[in-house]
């Protein structure tokens, strides 16, 4: 799983007006440009990358161009302290970067709360980008319950059903077992910088970290949120906290990220807890236990006939 | 038993058809005990059943009202294929621009309001209430200016106001209220989406609980001013329909074309109008509307009251066709009633029959005589039963038979008038008259008909 | 000569009118036997209804989940459902108990989300339950326990277009408050008595349901009928034992207070009387109309009888033993013919499916009339009291003419 599926802050909202087709995956999809020198430095890495053949997204090569950046100037994620007057972007940039893995193995757990209680799920997830992952549910109520994200496509599997559930249109906003996450939360992410412009607000400390305070303005109408806030780490570039705002300005949702975990180049978010501002009673706390990065993928774990079985 | 007076029609042998009404005319003055007993069966036959007839269209009509006042109007308009995903409550199919429409349908004094309508939770905390809650509904825009006069939303505000324009106030369900624990002043929080998707949150204060008679509604529905709605879904002007209320007694009967032409005249031009029963549970093409880019605004298409409840027409079906049998058991007795009067009235003229065969009248003249004098009855029962029958007709619809105070301990969920209405209905109280006066002449034929088969002496006999 | 026989003399002279007397008045009381047949028929459809698939006569259900029933609180359960459910069949007082799991589901179909309701059953005891299980199956067949099989209401099965040997998927809460989806296998189409249920509700094996929803040994509720005892005896009877049971924060519910099809009942019983009334009004204008012109016609005759000397009073009583016979000949032919019509109805039933072009499936369009002794019984007294008292004001004022008068007429 994509570690992005817990800061759910990011990810844009599939619409059902026709803009599906269009953003379908590809390198055909129209996007941002990006300065020349990125493209130049992103394509011979991509070709020499294990999964090249399914690795063609542009926030996956973004990142795969940020972790080059990052090793080719000599500057580890601890030494990016150093790095200075950085724009609004490149923090963002560089925040993805630590979130994005070509290819993960993750435990974890999630604790979902609600005014009728506390209840416990565990799960395992594959994920190989910033737009593949399968999650796959452990515990007893749960278990063999499957998520199969896409692109932008986003299946479910219940070992119950015979068949695939494809989410599309208000399904989508339906919650992840009834926790604080919606399945669109879960979609989109080909990077903040197709759906937002970011704005620097200044540095703050959280939880006795520094961090860059940005805000993040939804430049098309794609995404759930309209106005998000990061609190991105200044000096290890990992998220520290996010709040997410409703249209006419008042608070959503509330990201706390409680543990992070480095593994390799990459320092993530690994115990967060999401609150619901609208509601007093009720929060998810999502836990990564055991993280394995760039690890070989089973073969065809993401298609559809290996969601079932 | 009558004597019959033979003077007269001994002296004209061959009666034209003036003489004969001036005969049947005469016979029943003269008789005017029997007329009079034979026209007021005919005329509690006509009332009774007007009067029926008129009550079980009301307990039908009250369904539909329940529709009509709080759901649909008389008819809507709406974008293309909005009413095919309702329940789904689409934001992108829309009339984007009702202002032209509903100025066109004000020139032509049709009452319109438009509405947004879609999903959203509320969602309540401790203190003022006496818990956190929150509940799925369907929200509703509402012009309050304009609203009235199609709904009747502001009539069942059982506590509190009802909206103002512009203000942030809401108006929930006495049920709800119930459930929520919630009362007026209290704050509530909406979370929805934007036309476009985006997140939104609403900080809205009750003030109004409303209870109408129909439970769809107070169950899952609140409703906020049109201009609330409007910026917070950032519908920039668009609606989602706008409801029309026409004149008509019974929901469903009303003529749409002078929408139509109202429409027209102001070049606007209807997609489609989708009048009649025929839009019941057909499946919609999946994703059709959704996905065709529909939300552009440009088709708006013209719904009946039936096209909209073709669902709730089905399932009122079998209490209409239970209505038939009772209705038709009445029918027979009051024809039962009617046929044996008049079959008594003229059995006991056998002997009159009999003398004016013998004095040279005709068979077909004495026939003709006596429809005539069956019809005359007839008329005249009809005509009192009419009147008779109008003016319960009149009452039932007016105050309606109240009889809350009959019912024990029924605790509903919904305001519960307890008053059944009836409803006018012209085509058959007239209907039922002439029918009357017309089954008065044909059932008097019967007896004059055996009669004449008769011998003139046997029918001399008679006493 | 007794008045009796002169009556019955009378009666017999002239047949015609008699004819016509007694037809009024067994018209008069036909049409309100059959009313009443067809009203009970209703009610008890009602009551039927909402006994099998409402409330039951009396339900037990987790308090909260009463308390929360609007926000769908599955994990609110009945547990321990079966041992419960045996605890309580060895009542007197119960003659069937029903479990039931409730699954609130949607189905997707392209980007519609269709609404559905299942209920899971114990498919061998629910027949006990509901004498008429198999009537609800317009096409195909019951699912059979612990199947994946489902039968739906026809209405539901063509919004999500599918016929017998189809499967459907949906989507659900468990008591647990996590998703779970499955898939049913279509067996059977059902014609629901009542339309919202052919809308919404699919019919599924309980032991399935159970696992679908995480329900373990729990129920969502047991819907109870009596034995022939009143509800609140009944209900008073499963709360001792629910509590005996050691089962503790459970509702036990008498259809009376919650059904909405009580509810329905209860107005419905109060227009029924209005009804009932504009019959009554009519037949007995139809009688006294009758009775009325009788004795118009036979003012003469009146007249006649008091020449010879016969009092007044035995004349009124003559006329008024007359319209007895009658009135009982009348009112016992009609109550009679009545029931003749009904009681084979009871069983047949009418069928409306003519009248409803649009429901094109078989949705429950037969109503079956019940017969209620009571009210036919007193449906003959009061057509014989009408009858009689229709004939007593017009013979007494004959009686007051005097005799020239009345010869004279």
């Amino acid at each position: 799983m994509n570690h992005r599926s817990i800061t759910p802050g990011h990810f844009s909202r599939p619409n059902g007006r026709g803009h599906r087709s269009q953003r379908a995956s590809g390198p055909a999809a129209p996007r941002q440009p990006q300065p020349k020198e990125q493209r130049a430095l992103q394509e011979p890495r991509a070709r020499g990358m294990r999964a090249s053949g399914t690795l063609r997204d542009s926030s996956a090569l973004r990142a795969l161009f940020a972790l080059a950046f990052v090793l080719l100037l000599g500057l580890g994620p601890a030494a990016a302290q150093s790095a200075f007057a950085l724009s609004a972007d490149e923090i963002i940039e560089r925040m993805e970067a630590n979130q994005t893995h070509p290819t993960s193995y993750i435990e974890g757990e999630m604790v979902i709360t609600d005014r009728f209680g506390d209840r416990v799920s565990t799960f395992i997830a594959h994920t190989e980008g910033a737009e593949r992952f399968l999650l796959e549910f452990t515990s007893r109520d749960e278990e063999g319950q499957r998520v199969l994200r896409r692109n932008d496509d986003l299946y479910l599997y219940y070992p119950d059903a015979r068949e695939t559930i494809r989410l599309t249109g208000s399904a989508l906003r339906d919650s992840l077992l009834g926790s604080d996450i919606s399945y669109e939360d879960m979609t989109g992410g080909r990077g903040l910088a197709d759906d937002y412009d970011f704005t620097l607000r200044g540095e703050e400390r959280v939880n006795g970290r520094p961090t860059y305070k940005i805000e993040l303005t939804a430049r098309s109408t794609n995404v759930a949120y309209p106005k998000q806030i990061y609190w991105v780490d200044s000096e290890d570039f990992v998220l520290r906290k996010s709040e997410q705002y409703a249209r006419a300005g008042r608070k959503l949702k509330v990201t706390e990220v409680l543990e992070t975990k480095e593994q390799g180049e990459y320092k993530f978010p690994s115990r967060i807890r999401i609150t619901d501002q609208t509601r007093r009673s009720s929060g998810t706390e999502m836990v990564l236990n055991k993280v394995e990065i760039d690890i070989n993928l089973p073969r065809g774990i993401f298609s559809l006939e290996e969601l079932t079985w | 038993m009558p004597v019959h007076d033979a003077t007269q029609p001994k002296r004209r042998p061959h009666a034209g058809p003036r003489m004969l009404l001036r005969l049947a005319a005469k016979n029943l003055t003269r008789y005017r005990r029997r007329t009079m007993i034979t026209a007021s069966a005919i005329a509690f036959g006509v009332a009774i059943f007007v009067a029926m007839a008129s009550m079980l269209e009301g307990l039908i009509a009250e369904g539909d009202r329940n529709l009509a006042n709080y759901e649909t109007g008389s008819a809507a308009l709406t974008g293309q294929g909005y009413w095919d995903e309702h329940e789904q409550y689409p934001l992108d199919i829309l009339i984007e621009n009702p202002a032209p429409i509903l100025d066109a349908l004000d020139a032509a004094a049709i009452a319109a309001a438009p509405r947004v309508g879609f999903r959203g939770e509320l969602i309540v905390h401790y203190d003022p209430y006496p818990e956190d809650g929150s509940a799925h509904l369907s929200m509703y825009g509402i012009d309050p200016e304009r609203d009235p006069r199609v709904f009747r939303i502001d009539e069942a505000i059982t506590k509190g106001r009802y909206l103002e324009p512009g203000e942030h106030g809401l108006l929930i369900s006495g049920w709800l209220a119930e459930r929520l624990g919630a009362e007026v002043g209290y704050p509530v929080t909406i979370t929805t989406r934007t036309r476009d998707g985006f997140h939104q949150i609403m900080d809205l204060d009750v003030v109004g609980i409303y209870e109408t008679p129909n439970p769809t509604v107070d169950r899952r529905t609140v409703f906020m001013p049109l201009e609330i709605a409007d910026s917070y879904l950032e519908m920039q002007g668009a609606v989602t329909a706008v409801h029309l209320a026409l004149p008509e007694a019974v929901p469903g009967t009303a003529d749409l074309e002078p929408v139509r032409a109202a429409l027209a005249q102001a070049g606007i031009t209807l997609e489609r109008v989708a009048d009649g029963r025929a839009g019941a549970g057909a499946p919609p093409e999946a994703g059709a509307p959704g996905s065709a880019g529909a939300g552009g605004g440009a088709g708006v298409e013209l719904l009946s009251f039936d096209y909209m409840t073709a669902e709730f027409a089905a399932a009122m079906e079998l209490q209409e066709a239970a209505f038939g049998i009772i209705l038709f058991l009445l029918g027979v007795i009051a024809i039962v009633g009617i046929s044996n009067t008049m079959l008594m009235a003229v059995l006991e003229r056998e002997r009159e029959i009999g003398m004016m065969r013998a004095i040279g009248m005709r068979n077909g003249e004495i026939r003709s005589m006596f429809v005539l004098e069956a019809a005359g009855i007839g008329l005249l029962g009809g005509a009192i039963g009419l009147l008779i029958g109008a003016g319960l007709v009149w009452y039932l619809a007016t105050y309606g038979i109240d009889y809350s105070a009959m019912l024990e301990g029924v605790d509903m969920d919904f305001r519960f008038d307890g008053v059944l209405y009836g409803v006018w209905n012209p085509a058959t109280m007239l209907t039922t008259a002439i029918g009357a006066a017309a089954l008065a002449g044909a059932v008097a034929l019967i007896p004059v008909r055996r009669i004449l088969k008769r011998s003139v002496t046997e029918s001399l006999r008679q006493h | 000569m007794k008045l009796a026989t002169i009556a019955l003399r009378n009666i017999f002279r002239n047949k015609r009118r008699s004819l016509l007397s007694v037809t009024a008045v067994a018209v008069a009381a036909l049409g309100i036997t059959l009313l009443f047949a067809l009203l009970e028929g209703i009610r008890e459809d009602i009551r039927h209804n909402a006994w099998n698939y409402e409330t039951g006569q009396v339900r037990v259900r987790n308090a909260e989940y009463d308390r929360y029933e609007y926000l769908n609180p599955v994990q609110y359960v009945v547990p321990e459902y079966l041992t419960l459910t045996e605890r309580l069949e060895t009542l007197p007082e119960v003659s069937a108990v029903s479990p039931r799991i409730t699954i609130a589901s949607v189905s997707f179909r392209g980007e519609r989300q269709i609404s559905a309701r299942g209920i899971g059953m114990d498919m061998t005891a629910e027949r006990r339950y509901q004498d008429d299980l198999e009537g609800i199956v317009a096409e195909g067949r019951l699912p059979e326990p612990g199947s994946t099989e489902a039968i739906l209401g026809n209405r539901l099965a063509r919004e999500l277009g599918v016929q017998i040997g189809d499967s459907v998927t949906f989507l659900t809460q468990t008591r647990v408050r996590t998703s779970n989806a499955f898939t049913v296998d279509v067996v059977g189409i059902a014609a629901f008595p009542v339309a919202q249920l052919d809308r919404s509700t699919f019919l599924l094996p309980i032991e399935r349901a159970a696992h679908y929803m995480r329900m373990g040994d729990a129920a969502t509720e047991l819907l109870i009928k009596g034995a022939g005892v009143p509800t609140e005896t009944l209900a008073t009877a499963v709360a001792a034992e629910t509590a005996d049971h050691g089962l503790e924060g459970m509702n036990v519910t008498p259809w009376s207070e919650v059904s909405g099809g009580y509810a329905y009942l209860q107005v419905a019983n109060v227009v029924y009387r209005i009804i009932a009334l504009f019959f009554f009004l009519l037949g007995s204008t139809v009688i006294v109309n009758t009775t009325m012109m009788t004795i118009h016609e036979r003012t003469r005759e009146i007249g006649t009888l008091a020449a010879m000397g016969m009092r007044r009073g035995e004349l009124i009583r003559l006329f008024f033993t007359e319209a007895t016979y009658l009135g009982i000949a009348g009112s016992l032919a009609g109550v009679l013919l009545g029931s003749a019509i009904a009681l084979p109805l009871q069983h047949t039933g009418i069928d409306f499916s003519a009248q409803m072009e649009l429901v094109d499936m078989d949705l429950s369009t037969m109503l079956y009339p019940v017969l209620n002794w009571r009210s036919t019984v007193l449906t003959f007294f009061y057509s014989l009291a009408v009858a009689m008292l229709a004939s007593f004001i017009p013979a007494r004022r004959a009686a007051k003419l005097q005799p020239v008068e009345a010869l004279r007429s």
